[in-house]
């Protein structure tokens, strides 16, 4: 599947209509998502044929579009009701089977490294300090080949390092710099729309 | 949910050694037909606890996988297929998982598990806990005094987090390293 199409299927799934700001509830939009599995199977060969998680899966874009990609069997994460049942209508709508669990991410206890790839674009701890750090955390005990995730640019150094130091990471490496728009979601957002820096990172997870 | 899911789930009940294999309670089971990929199969089968695999099929109605497997049978077209059915196409639609050693119950609606977990259930790891201690009590805060002022509700956190330190035992976490525990 071309770039262009996946974008284009992607951005066709429905967004949150009452996001939770204490999840930190951001969509990830068509652009970066379709990017972000783009490379993960095209460069890396970490999708088609794999087991891939979606960690907060939110509205399930992520594992939409690695279910687009061929992986065999999605399991997307989440610990909000009204999100799954979102993201269950999007794969419906299609046609793609994703399996979804109702979890805090930072509760699972799965048998050892049971997923291919964990693809994630985690709640940046803004609102919740550390809320990244437990997804990222997670994931990396529970993929055995990959990590995708998404982190604020300016957390760049403190992302590496407890990946590294802490969390069972053996590399971990920025893919590219992104622009997340952030819509005027919540009624705190005082702009109308918001371009944050964030990288996309890749780590593997030592055996 | 596929067995396959549930072939990597494990309770996640605070206190709980091993939660692995989940019990299946079950309601509504639906087949859905995917296509066999053999590369997936082989890859797979070394992952795959294949005990809980077999008494999971057997749970939801299906008995034609053998006892004992290993690597040699997946040279078997017969046994791929049998293998491909029970991990892939066979899902649990409603019913419960339940963990084998306290007989907690999680129910599977529209084939989605309900692992959340009360408040008293969950054990936070030592990584993130001192974090999500301040956290968990902020929110506490918030909920239940909106009308305080931020200076206000600094202070009552300051009290409370005195209260946990004098009282030994840590409320959110049992780690045993973090301030609020020591």
């Amino acid at each position: 599947m071309k770039l262009k199409q996946l974008e284009g299927l992607v951005g066709g799934l429905q967004q949150f209509s009452n996001p939770k700001i204490e999840l930190e509830q951001y969509p990830t939009g068509p652009h970066i998502a379709s990017r972000m599995l783009y490379t993960a199977e095209n460069s890396f060969g970490d999708v088609s044929n794999k087991i891939v998680a979606d960690f907060g899966c939110g509205c399930g874009t992520l594992g939409a579009a690695a279910a687009l990609l061929g992986a065999e069997h999605v399991i997307g994460i989440d610990v909000d009701s009204q999100a799954l049942e979102l993201a269950y209508q999007n794969a419906e709508d299609l046609e793609v089977d994703i399996e979804y669990i109702q979890c805090d991410v930072k509760n699972l206890r799965w048998r050892g490294q049971s997923v291919d790839t964990v693809v994630m674009n985690p709640p940046f701890g803004t609102r919740k300090k550390g809320a990244d750090m437990d997804f990222l955390s997670m994931s990396l005990k529970i993929a055995s080949q990959a990590v995708y995730s998404l982190h604020k640019t300016s957390t760049r150094e403190h992302v590496r390092r407890a990946a590294l130091r802490d969390f069972n990471a053996s590399s971990a490496e920025v893919l590219c710099e992104l622009r997340f728009d952030v819509p005027q979601l919540y009624k705190f957002h005082k702009k109308k729309e918001v371009d944050v820096a964030v990288d996309l990172w890749r780590f593997v997870p030592k055996h | 949910m596929r067995l396959l899911t549930h072939n990597m789930l494990s309770s996640n009940v605070k206190g709980v050694t091993n939660g692995f294999p989940l019990g299946i309670e079950v309601e509504k089971v639906v087949e859905k037909q995917v296509e066999l990929s053999a590369d997936f199969l082989i890859n797979i089968f070394s992952k795959i606890e294949w005990k809980a695999l077999v008494d999971a099929s057997r749970a939801v109605g299906y008995a034609e996988l053998p006892d004992q497997a290993d690597a040699s049978m997946l040279d078997s077209d017969e046994f791929l297929r049998k293998f491909h059915h029970a991990l892939l196409e066979l899902h649990l639609e409603e019913g419960a998982l339940l963990c084998p050693e306290t007989g907690r119950r999680f129910p599977v609606n529209k084939g989605i598990p309900n692992m959340l977990l009360h408040e008293d259930e969950r054990g936070v790891s030592h990584g993130g806990c001192r974090k999500s201690n301040t956290q968990l009590r902020r929110i506490k805060y918030f909920d239940r005094k909106t009308s305080l002022s931020w200076a206000e509700q600094c202070i009552m956190m300051a009290v409370d987090k005195l209260k946990t330190t004098t009282s030994a035992l840590c409320k959110f976490c049992d780690c045993g390293k973090c301030p609020a525990s020591a």
